[in-house]
């Protein structure tokens, strides 16, 4: 694609470089809708609400600094 | 646990090693000193090339044991994930449409890219126990499936 802009009706290399980022969101977001919609994320710990987990895990994140 | 979770999760690393391959190894590095930077100016967008990769690393680095902590206590890893890859994403989109000299702007949107991209690794690794078998972890078909998909992701 870069190589050869014109053999992807592009046209020159700088537009064919921005379009390969471009494309790379594009892959990125279709190849992680699987993960979005089918892994379960398993429930390890009795869930605690988005607070709650903000302080708890901040305390644990200190008393593992602590040792 | 079923064939498909794993399929979906390891289809995440084909998914973002278009990233790592393509913006990260391959054009940024390139396109930043002859397009956004100076030319003629090498050392100097080299320099802030190395800089911005610092920052984001430092910053993942910093967030990393904490969000990892909060992740675990409200089981948030599949939202953090699903949040970072959406930073990555979008600031990758973004690097399309950043004009040319625009060095200082090209820099900041491939830290958050990059920050999004490392942040989102952590939790899609720390993912991997949903999708595989506690007792056959070594050798299972979902750690056979997942080497051989994101190496082919790659090339």
């Amino acid at each position: 694609m870069i190589s050869y802009p014109s053999a992807f009706g592009l046209i020159d290399a700088v537009q064919a470089t921005k379009y390969s980022f471009i494309s790379v969101a594009v892959w990125w977001t279709i190849f992680s809708l699987p993960l979005i919609f089918f892994v379960d994320e398993p429930k390890l710990h009795s869930q605690e609400s988005i607070r709650d987990s903000i302080k708890n895990g901040l305390a644990q994140f200190k008393s593992t600094l602590m040792i | 646990m079923t064939k498909k979770q794993t399929y979906s999760w390891a289809l995440y690393d084909w998914a973002n090693s278009a990233f790592a391959t393509t913006v990260m190894a391959g054009f940024f590095p390139i396109f930043f000193s002859q397009y956004w930077s100076n030319p003629d100016n090498l050392s100097i967008s080299t320099f802030y090339l190395g800089l911005g990769n610092s920052i984001a690393s430092l910053i993942v680095a910093l967030m990393a044991p904490v969000l990892g902590a909060i992740a675990d206590r409200g089981s948030f890893k599949k939202k953090f994930l699903i949040f970072f890859a959406f930073l990555g994403i979008v600031m990758t989109l973004a690097l399309g449409f950043i004009a040319q000299g625009m060095w200082q702007i090209a820099l900041l949107v491939y830290i958050f890219s990059t920050i999004g991209f490392s942040g989102a690794n952590i939790f899609y690794d720390s993912l991997l126990p949903a999708v595989s078998d506690e007792k056959k972890r070594r050798s299972s078909f979902c750690t056979r499936f997942f080497i051989r998909i994101s190496w082919r992701g790659v090339f």
